[in-house]
C-alpha cells in the first residue's frame, strides 16, 4: 500500500512539472499563411492501385477510378468503380486437399465494386522534407457503401459461380500528400464490408453467411481539375 | 549650346527610321591582301590566329586603310574570343576616332556588346556619353535603346535630371529598357517632388510586367516600382495602400527583406503591433543571421514601448547593444588606419573571402557584397583576372607581344577598378558607421524613455496590497480555415513560413 502511494505522489509530481504553467507570457508568435493547396470546390480524379492485405482465403489485386468532389476543404463526396483479379490462396488449396475446403462466404472473391463515399479531412499538416521542402498533407476518412461483384470457383465443376451482386459498405482511412498544386499522392488502407452466404463445406445444402472484412491497401494519383 | 545639340539629336535619333546598312566603307575596300587573307580567317572563325596577326597589322602597316580595317577586325577577334576588355580597348578608340572611321558603328555596336560582358555601368556610358553622335541613327534600335537607357542612367547618377530624361524618354514601348527608363524617369519625378508623375510613371511598369513574370530582369524593375509605390503612400500618410503593397512583393526576391521592413513600420504606423512585429520576426531567422540590420532591433523595441512591454523593450535592446556596442568603433579603426588606401579598402571586402575574418564586420562585409553595383564591379574585377589567365594559358600568345600588350589593357583597367571598389568601399563604411551610430542613439533614447516610464510606474498610486490579478492567456487571431492555415511558432524556422508571422501582443498601457 506504502508503495502504492509512494508511486502514485511521485507521478502526480512528475505531471504537475510537466503541465505547462498558466501563461504569464506577453507575446506569441504564431503563423499565419494562406494554404498552399486549396481543395475546395475542385474535382479530382483519382487512378488507383489496390491490392488486398491479411489474405487468408482470397486473394484480390486490381485498380480503379475514382471521381470525388471537394464540397468544402474538410469535405468531400467520392464515386469509384473497382475491378479486381482475384485468387484463392494456397492455403485454400492446401485444405482443399486435405477435403477441409471453407465455407463458401469465406471463398468468395471480389470481382468488382462501384460505390460512393463521404470523405471528412480531420487533419491538415505539412512535412519537411531533408530540410528543404515542405511538402503538405491532409488526412482522411471515409465510409460509403455499394454494390460489389463477387465469383465463387465451384471445385466439383472446375469453374466459377458468379452470385447476384450485393450490398457492400466500406470504410477507410488515407491520405494525401501534394506534390503540385494539381497533383497529389494518396495512399489508403480501406475494408469493404458485405455479408456473404452461400452453401456450407464441400457443397453442403445447409446456407451459411459471414461477415467479411476485405481490407485493400491503396495507392493512387489524384488529378485535381 | 553644345549640350542641348546632342540631346534634341538624342530625340530625333529614337524616331528616324534604322537607315539601310551601311555598305563596306569605300576605305575599308582599299585594305591590302594581307589584310583581306586574314579578314577571310576571321570569317572561317580562326578568331585566335587572325587576332594574334591583326594586331601585327596595327602595329607595324603602314597602310592606313590596312591599320583601319585591322584595328576594327582585332577588336571583332578579340570579341569572339571573348576578351572583352581588350575588345573593349580597341572598339572604344575606334569610337573616339570619330565618325569618320569606317567601322565607327560597328564599333560602337562592339563597345555595347563588350561592355555587357564586362558589367561595365562605369567606363562605357562615359564614353558613349562622350562621343554621342547623329550616326548612332544607324545603329540597330535597341542597341540604340540600350545606348540612351545607360546615358540617361549616367545623367541621372550625376544628377541631371533633365539631361537624364531627355535620354529615357525616348526609349519606346517595345524595348527591354522601357520599364527601367521609366523607373529612373519615375525617381527624377520623386526628387522633383513631382508625386502624381511618378506614380503614373511605376504604374506604367507594373502594367507594362506581368506580376508572375519569368523575366528575372522585368522582375526586379517591377518589385523595384512596387517598393518605390509603396515607399511614396507611407511619405504620405497612406499606410493601408503602402501595406498592401509591400506585401505584394514576391517572397526571397532582391528586394523582399527590404520590403518586409519596412512593412514593418507601415503596420506600426497603422498601430497593427502584432503585424509589425511579424513582419520583422523573418529578419531574426538563422537564414538571414548575417544580415546587417540594426533597425530591426530598433523596430521591435519601439513597438514594445507602445505597448508598454519594457521589460520586452529592456531585453531587445540588450541584444541590439550586445551586437552593435562595438562596431562604430571597429569601423572606426578601419576608417582611420595608416594603410587607408583604395587598395586597402578594396582588398577588406572585396579582396577577402567571407569565410575569412579580418578588421571588418562580417555583416558589414556581407551587406555591401550584397549590393547590386558592388557585385557589378567584382563582376567586373573578376572577369579583368579570368582573362588575364586565359591570355597566360593562351598558346603563342603568352610572352609574344601581343600577349604582353593585351595583358598590360587589363592589368591598367584591373588597377583603375581596384581603386575605384576601393573607393566606393570606403564612403560606404563611412555611411553604414553613421547609420549604427545613429541606431545607438535611438535606441539610447528609448532606454531612457523606458526608464522614465518604469519609474512612474513603481512610484504610482495603484495599491500594492492587492492581489494582481493573473494574466489572461493570449489568444490567436481570426483565422479563416478555408483558405489559411495557422501554427504555433516554437522556436522552428520553416522555409515555406518565412514571411508569415503574426504577433499576439499584451498591451499593457493603462
Amino acid at each position: 500500500m506504502k508503495k502504492f502511494l509512494t508511486a502514485a505522489v511521485v507521478l502526480l509530481v512528475l505531471a504537475c512539472a510537466t503541465f505547462p504553467a498558466t501563461a504569464e507570457e506577453n507575446e506569441k508568435v504564431q503563423v499565419l499563411q494562406k494554404k498552399a493547396y486549396i481543395q475546395a470546390g475542385k474535382h479530382e480524379l483519382t487512378p488507383w492501385f489496390s491490392v488486398s492485405v491479411a489474405d487468408k482465403y482470397t486473394s484480390e489485386i486490381g485498380g480503379g477510378l475514382q471521381y470525388q468532389y471537394h464540397i468544402l476543404e474538410s469535405l468531400g463526396i467520392q464515386a469509384e468503380g473497382f475491378y479486381f483479379a482475384s485468387s484463392e490462396t494456397s492455403l485454400t488449396d492446401q485444405l482443399r486437399g486435405l477435403n477441409k475446403e471453407p465455407i463458401e462466404p469465406q471463398l468468395m472473391q471480389m470481382v468488382g465494386y462501384a460505390g460512393a463515399n463521404i470523405l471528412w479531412y480531420p487533419l491538415y499538416g505539412k512535412l519537411s522534407l531533408i530540410s528543404e521542402v515542405a511538402l503538405s498533407y491532409n488526412v482522411y476518412i471515409q465510409g460509403g457503401a455499394g454494390v460489389l461483384f463477387s465469383r465463387i470457383y465451384d471445385a466439383s465443376l472446375d469453374k466459377y459461380r458468379e452470385p447476384s451482386p450485393q450490398f457492400a459498405g466500406t470504410f477507410g482511412v488515407g491520405a494525401s500528400l501534394f506534390i503540385l498544386r494539381w497533383l497529389d499522392l494518396k495512399i489508403e488502407i480501406r475494408d469493404i464490408i458485405f455479408n456473404a452466404s452461400g452453401a456450407g463445406n464441400n457443397g453442403g445444402s445447409e446456407v451459411n453467411s459471414a461477415i467479411r472484412n476485405n481490407v485493400m491497401f491503396n495507392v493512387g494519383v489524384g488529378f485535381l481539375l | 549650346m553644345m549640350r542641348k545639340g546632342m540631346f534634341i539629336t538624342g530625340l530625333l535619333l529614337a524616331v528616324v527610321p534604322l537607315a539601310a546598312q551601311a555598305q563596306v566603307p569605300g576605305q575599308a575596300a582599299a585594305v591590302g591582301g594581307n589584310v583581306k587573307a586574314l579578314i577571310e580567317e576571321f570569317n572561317k572563325g580562326n578568331y585566335t590566329d587572325a587576332a594574334y596577326r591583326f594586331f601585327d597589322v596595327v602595329e607595324n602597316d603602314a597602310n592606313q586603310s590596312n591599320q583601319l580595317a585591322a584595328e576594327y577586325f582585332l577588336a571583332a577577334s578579340l570579341l569572339k574570343l571573348k576578351y572583352y576588355q581588350p575588345a573593349y580597348y580597341f572598339f572604344s578608340g575606334i569610337v573616339k576616332t570619330g565618325p569618320n572611321h569606317p567601322f565607327f558603328e560597328k564599333a560602337v555596336q562592339g563597345v555595347v556588346e563588350a561592355a555587357d560582358g564586362l558589367k561595365d555601368d562605369l567606363f562605357t556610358p562615359e564614353l558613349l556619353m562622350r562621343y554621342y553622335t547623329p550616326e548612332f541613327a544607324r545603329l540597330q534600335p535597341e542597341t540604340l535603346n540600350h545606348i540612351n537607357y545607360t546615358i540617361g542612367e549616367l545623367a541621372y547618377r550625376k544628377g541631371k535630371h533633365n539631361e537624364s530624361q531627355q535620354f529615357l524618354g525616348v526609349i519606346p514601348a517595345s524595348s527591354r529598357y522601357f520599364t527601367r527608363s521609366k523607373y529612373l524617369q519615375g525617381m527624377i519625378y520623386n526628387k522633383a517632388n513631382r508625386v502624381a508623375d511618378s506614380k503614373v510613371m511605376f504604374n506604367d511598369i507594373l502594367k507594362a510586367t506581368e506580376r508572375n513574370t519569368d523575366d528575372d530582369y522585368q522582375l526586379a524593375v517591377r518589385t523595384l516600382a512596387t517598393m518605390a509605390l509603396a515607399r511614396i503612400d507611407y511619405k504620405n500618410g497612406e499606410f493601408k495602400q503602402a501595406a498592401s503593397l509591400y506585401d505584394s512583393v514576391p517572397r526571397f526576391s532582391s528586394d523582399w527583406i527590404d520590403a518586409l521592413f519596412e512593412a514593418g513600420w507601415t503596420y506600426f504606423r497603422l498601430e497593427d503591433y502584432g503585424t509589425a512585429l511579424g513582419r520583422v520576426h523573418t529578419l531574426f531567422a538563422p537564414n538571414y543571421q548575417d544580415q546587417f540590420q540594426p533597425e530591426a532591433f530598433v523596430l521591435k523595441a519601439t513597438v514594445y514601448y507602445y505597448a508598454c512591454l519594457y521589460d520586452e523593450v529592456k531585453s531587445i535592446l540588450g541584444e541590439f547593444y550586445k551586437r552593435y556596442k562595438d562596431m562604430p568603433d571597429q569601423l572606426n579603426a578601419v576608417l582611420t588606419s595608416q594603410d587607408a588606401t583604395p587598395e586597402y579598402y578594396f582588398g577588406l571586402v572585396a579582396g577577402t573571402p567571407l569565410n575569412k575574418k579580418n578588421e571588418v564586420p562580417i555583416e558589414i562585409r556581407k551587406h555591401l557584397r550584397s549590393n547590386p553595383r558592388f557585385k557589378n564591379f567584382v563582376n567586373f574585377w573578376l572577369e579583368l583576372e579570368r582573362e588575364k589567365a586565359r591570355i597566360k594559358a593562351t598558346q603563342g600568345w603568352a610572352g609574344s607581344r601581343f600577349g604582353q600588350s593585351m595583358t598590360q589593357i587589363l592589368q591598367t583597367q584591373s588597377d583603375s577598378l581596384t581603386k575605384i571598389i576601393g573607393k566606393w568601399t570606403q564612403i560606404r563604411l563611412q555611411n553604414l558607421r553613421d547609420s549604427v551610430v545613429d541606431f545607438m542613439n535611438q535606441a539610447q533614447l528609448i532606454d531612457f524613455e523606458t526608464v522614465n516610464e518604469q519609474r512612474k510606474q513603481i512610484s504610482s498610486t495603484v495599491d500594492k496590497t492587492k492581489d494582481v490579478p493573473a494574466k489572461k492567456k493570449l489568444g490567436r487571431p481570426p483565422v479563416n480555415t478555408d483558405v489559411e492555415t495557422f501554427w504555433e511558432f516554437d522556436e522552428e524556422y520553416w522555409v515555406d513560413e518565412l514571411g508569415y508571422y503574426y504577433y499576439t501582443l499584451r498591451k499593457e498601457c493603462k
